[in-house]
């Protein structure tokens, strides 16, 4: 192992991969800094752009875009009061306070600093805790892969809690357009209706360019006219060294929150954001200052959205389960570059994921020196007036789905997933089951396949495998908390 | 204004997901057992699923029959319907007029559509913004862009 990370950091520090860390940083910090645009939109735009790239380059480049991402929401959340992305929606709280009293440079250092912090925690759970795991994922065979890709969709089932009966159907059908194409036995060609174009399956990836950046585009334009925010001005960007002494434990609470958070699927920054600054208020010896501009729960808060991003890589690198949209996006790109997530990847792509890993380090320490330019230029960059911004997403996906295959089928298929997501997001139906749903299909029908040549119809044999039960209890767990959760509510709202 | 009942959206929706639930169970004939049984099983989940949203919808529909959401959405909804068209528009002629001219005649008349009036902005983000990624598609990436069967 020590070898290996050897090998990441020497790769990492090539000049073409530490730009890509940086470029990935500067992309997706602009992405979460704009109110509407998501680190999630960020990293489906640039799938197609790491193309071309070594798969160890275009990954680096959608990890920066995912940690910037997260980070970014912070700027707006102090400047103007409106969180970039829901992650930062206590940070908007504090930080407005703190804009009042003409600190806004002091609240945006500290939200820097924390998160800076969260992240590089983050990247040495990642860093050591991922290959840890996966040696024990080597024990793992097609039934348990096949039950660990159902326990990835049951994913769908609590991130879609509020929802669930919608959250199901979209991963239900999901699943059914991921059988377009050839089947992994025959290879006959299945629902093709007659176009030559569906033989090879649906391109995923223009499937998720278009769910997840034109409903956001569309969505903008409906509050076009009332988009007139105010940026207040800038004070300082300075602090004491108390300001960081006196946080100490809160930043190492918060970011193990945020890391064991991360972890968990479906749990993400926003989850792991209110939850930290909560732990916060109990734990602060002045709590009367939560709301009113209080520094501990600004850093609680940034602290722990960004140890979100290294630990929800360590459920995805290991057992392929992506917990969230934006993981489930890297799923998709590890694909396209011949990386398949699992225990073997350590082993047989030690170069590109350790690579990736130490990476994960350089970009959230870069994310300091990144975060603190956008800082300084941060008034001016929230003046691009929407139009201009949604005019140049709609360009961006429409040539970057179409540099995908080089035809203009997968163009099509972006443009009617957006109008369809479009539909979704106004009907509340979520569409992050959909970027499970497509990846996890394969996966889980070859499988299945596997398993029942192996087994036969003695499915009850499988049981005596530990691994399996352990992984059948957790979704049967995962299927039945929403469940749970609701009839408590319900019992709540009764008395 | 228009009287807008937003319940019956979801038995819309509902009857709709049972078209493309249908559409795809009649492709079942002729198709080889082993390659069917997986799909099978998930059409029919859907389905179920699908059976249940539309009850709730139903039932939720009756019971707000009388209370109609009064909103002034025509205006809203047309802008929205409009911009689709435009993307729509845009991804047909792109590889009829070639990515260089359908990109900058879209840049235009989408700034236009979203009322900005800065001449500097009309002129010069559609040529920067076309050029940048033509730049970066063509000679980074490695990208063919459509040059235009109509043109060349």
């Amino acid at each position: 192992m020590f070898e290996s990370i050897l090998l990441g950091i020497s790769n990492v520090f090539e000049p073409f991969n530490l730009l890509m860390c940086i470029v990935g940083l500067f992309i997706g910090v602009l992405f979460g800094a704009l109110p509407g645009f998501s680190a999630t939109m960020g990293v489906a735009v640039f799938i197609p752009f790491s193309y071309v790239m070594e798969p160890e380059a275009a990954m680096l480049l959608l990890a920066g875009i995912y940690c910037g991402g997260v980070y970014g929401g912070t700027i707006p959340a102090i400047l103007i009061g409106i969180p970039g992305t829901p992650a930062s929606a206590p940070t908007a709280l504090e930080g407005q306070a703190m804009t009042k009293k003409g600190e806004s440079g002091k609240s945006l250092l500290l939200a820097t600093i924390g998160s800076t912090i969260g992240g590089v925690i983050s990247s040495l759970a990642l860093l050591f805790g991922a290959p840890a795991l996966a040696i024990i994922a080597m024990k793992v065979g097609s039934p348990e892969q096949a039950m660990v890709a159902i326990f990835g969709l049951s994913v769908v089932c609590m991130l879609s809690y509020d929802n669930m009966l919608k959250g199901l159907l979209v991963g239900f059908i999901s699943l059914v357009v991921a059988t377009i194409g050839q089947d992994p036995v025959m290879g006959y060609p299945r629902f093709t209706f007659g176009m030559y174009q569906l033989i090879g399956g649906i391109d995923v990836v223009s499937v998720l360019i278009g769910i997840f950046s034109i409903p956001q585009v569309l969505i903008m334009l409906e509050n076009l006219n009332k988009d007139d925010n105010k940026v207040n001005k800038l004070s300082k960007l300075k602090i004491t060294a108390k300001d960081i002494t006196s946080n100490i434990v809160n930043f190492i609470r918060s970011s193990i929150i945020g890391v064991a958070i991360g972890i968990i699927p479906a749990a993400g920054p926003d989850i792991a954001s209110f939850f930290s600054y909560n732990e916060a208020k109990k734990a602060s010896k002045s709590p009367e200052k939560f709301g009113n501009g209080s520094e501990e729960g600004i850093i609680a808060s940034e602290t722990a959205n960004n140890a979100v991003t290294g630990g929800s890589l360590i459920p995805l690198l290991t057992l392929a389960i992506p917990g969230s949209a934006p993981a489930a996006l890297f799923l998709g790109a590890m694909i396209i570059h011949g990386l398949r997530p699992g225990p073997l990847l350590f082993t047989q792509n030690a170069k590109e994921i350790y690579t990736l890993l130490v990476g994960f380090l350089v970009i959230n320490i870069c994310m300091f020196f990144v975060g603190y330019i956008y800082c300084k230029m941060a008034g001016k960059i929230l003046l691009i007036p929407n139009a201009i911004l949604c005019t140049i997403i709609v360009v961006l996906a429409t040539v970057g789905s179409f540099s995908i295959n080089q035809n203009i089928f997968d163009v099509i298929v972006m443009y009617i997933s957006g109008i369809i997501g479009y539909i979704m997001v106004k009907n509340d139906f979520p569409t992050s089951p959909v970027a499970l749903a497509l990846l996890l299909g394969p996966i889980l029908e070859e499988n299945l396949v596997q398993v029942k040549t192996l087994f036969g119809d003695n499915l009850l044999i499988l049981f005596t495998r530990p691994l399996f039960t352990i992984f059948f209890c957790f979704t049967i767990f995962s299927y039945a908390f929403p469940f749970i959760k609701n009839m408590k509510r319900k019992k709540i709202v009764e008395r | 204004m228009v009287n807008f009942k937003k319940l019956s959206v979801d038995i819309i929706i509902s009857i709709s997901i049972f078209l493309i639930l249908i559409a795809f169970a009649l492709n079942f004939g002729g198709m080889p057992a082993e390659a069917k049984g997986y799909p099978i099983f998930l059409i029919t989940c859907s389905a179920i699923l699908n059976l249940f949203y539309l009850y709730r919808s139903i039932k939720n529909y009756k019971k707000n029959e009388n209370k109609t959401i009064k909103k002034d959405i025509s205006k809203f909804y047309k802008k929205i319907f409009i911009y689709i068209i435009m993307i729509g528009i845009y991804i047909f002629v792109i590889d009829k007029i070639g990515y260089i001219i359908s990109t900058i005649l879209f840049i235009i008349i989408s700034l236009l559509f979203l009322k900005v009036r800065n001449k500097v902005v009309l002129i010069l983000l559609p040529i920067i913004t076309t050029a940048l990624m033509y730049f970066l598609f063509t000679k980074f990436l490695m990208v063919i862009l459509p040059s235009g069967i109509w043109l060349f």
